[in-house]
């Protein structure tokens, strides 16, 4: 996929090269979205809100190889107004887990949980590490921060992560 | 290597994106050391658990088709392309110049009004028709307005002398009347004495009564 030319057509109204574009990054999008807000339904709100926004603002975007960038920030903001919004506490018991428990194995149910538990910020960089498999250099460039720093926060995150599992006593390791 | 550094590389190490000499260091490390190996399992784990979360997650068909159709049923786009604006612009402005250019070599076009030329002529025979006309017309305006203002000064007096008898003093229907005996003596009634009586003999009997004294003075 030309992804250069495709953001070049969109930003003159092609709606199918934007298209081609969605079609190209939905799944991804629409993975990290679910990992920062826990549920299919705002998931995929979240996903058509990015949709729209950067439908009526691709014109804006300078660089055409930067759409990558552009989006998932478009994205991360999207479900932290949609967290901020319904002000909710992700807790994955809460939400449509209970449906959705018999496709996962113990060990998805665990991270699911101890992710819910986590804080939307630290989600967020998680799931674009590791939801998403970005680079650090990828995640410093939607963050807009130095590499360093994003790194150091993925670490930080995980180091949270990583507390909460062994806390609730999910971590299956040195049991 | 110590545990500051282990921590230091351990995503690398993770990640297996490291050097050859750094991960042998790593691996000797975490052999020896527990907290570290415990560490390491345990965030491996987590990683391993992140990733295969993640491959269960997916966008179902039925949700790829609504945004799709989301996309298609957005109102498009009337946007104003700058750059071929600028660009058509250049094109006319350099047609331009070369038509400029090319006159200018070919000897010029004089487009100044030739009196000599048919039309230039017609145009000025007409210009000078007009200003003649508005000559005309302003001395026309000018000898109304002085006709116009010696009718109402005669008026005025007229009313003062005939109609203005009650109201006007005497020194005023004495000026009327002399001006009226000087108009009827300029026009030649004054000899015929049929004007003169008819001139409203009530009003300059009376007149006459009351200015008498005063006259005589």
């Amino acid at each position: 996929m030309d992804e250069g030319y495709l953001v070049g057509l969109s930003k003159r109204g092609d709606k199918s090269a934007f298209s081609s574009l969605i079609e190209y990054y939905q799944d991804k999008l629409y993975r990290t979205a679910y990992a920062i807000l826990g549920n299919d339904h705002d998931a995929y709100d979240a996903l058509q809100d990015c949709v729209l926004k950067a439908y009526l603002a691709i014109d804006t975007l300078r660089n055409d190889f930067y759409f990558k960038y552009w989006i998932n920030r478009i994205l991360v903001n999207s479900c932290n107004d949609i967290a901020r919004h319904r002000r909710k506490v992700i807790y994955v018991e809460d939400t449509d887990m209970d449906g959705a428990v018999e496709e996962f194995d113990a060990g998805d149910v665990d991270i699911k949980i101890a992710m819910g538990k986590l804080d939307s910020k630290y989600r967020s960089l998680l799931a674009l590490r590791y939801y998403q498999d970005l680079s650090y250099e990828d995640i410093a460039e939607i963050l807009n921060c130095p590499v360093g720093t994003a790194k150091s926060r993925i670490n930080y995150a995980l180091k949270k992560l990583r507390l909460v599992m062994d806390k609730s006593g999910l971590t299956e390791v040195g049991e | 290597m110590n545990c500051i550094d282990f921590k230091n590389h351990m995503d690398k190490f993770i990640e297996g994106n490291m050097d050859d000499e750094l991960y042998c260091e790593m691996e000797s490390h975490i052999e020896k050391c527990t907290l570290c190996r415990d560490e390491y399992e345990s965030t491996v784990f987590i990683v391993d658990s992140l990733r295969d979360d993640a491959l269960s997650i997916s966008l179902n068909d039925s949700r790829k088709r609504d945004l799709k159709n989301m996309i298609n049923k957005l109102p498009g786009k009337k946007r104003v392309d700058f750059s071929s604006v600028i660009k058509n612009m250049t094109y006319v402005a350099a047609i331009f110049m070369f038509i400029t250019v090319g006159i200018h070599f070919a000897g010029g076009v004089d487009i100044s009004i030739d009196p000599k030329n048919s039309n230039g002529n017609a145009l000025e025979v007409q210009i000078g028709k007009l200003a003649s006309e508005n000559s005309e017309l302003k001395d026309q305006n000018t000898r109304l307005a002085a006709e116009n203002y010696s009718l109402r000064r005669e008026n005025s007096i007229y009313r003062i002398a005939f109609d203005g008898g009650e109201m006007g003093n005497v020194n005023q229907r004495i000026m009327a009347i002399s001006y009226r005996l000087e108009r009827m003596q300029e026009d030649g009634s004054l000899l015929d004495p049929e004007s003169i009586r008819t001139a409203d003999s009530s009003s300059n009997d009376v007149m006459a009564k009351r200015v008498k004294p005063i006259v005589m003075e």
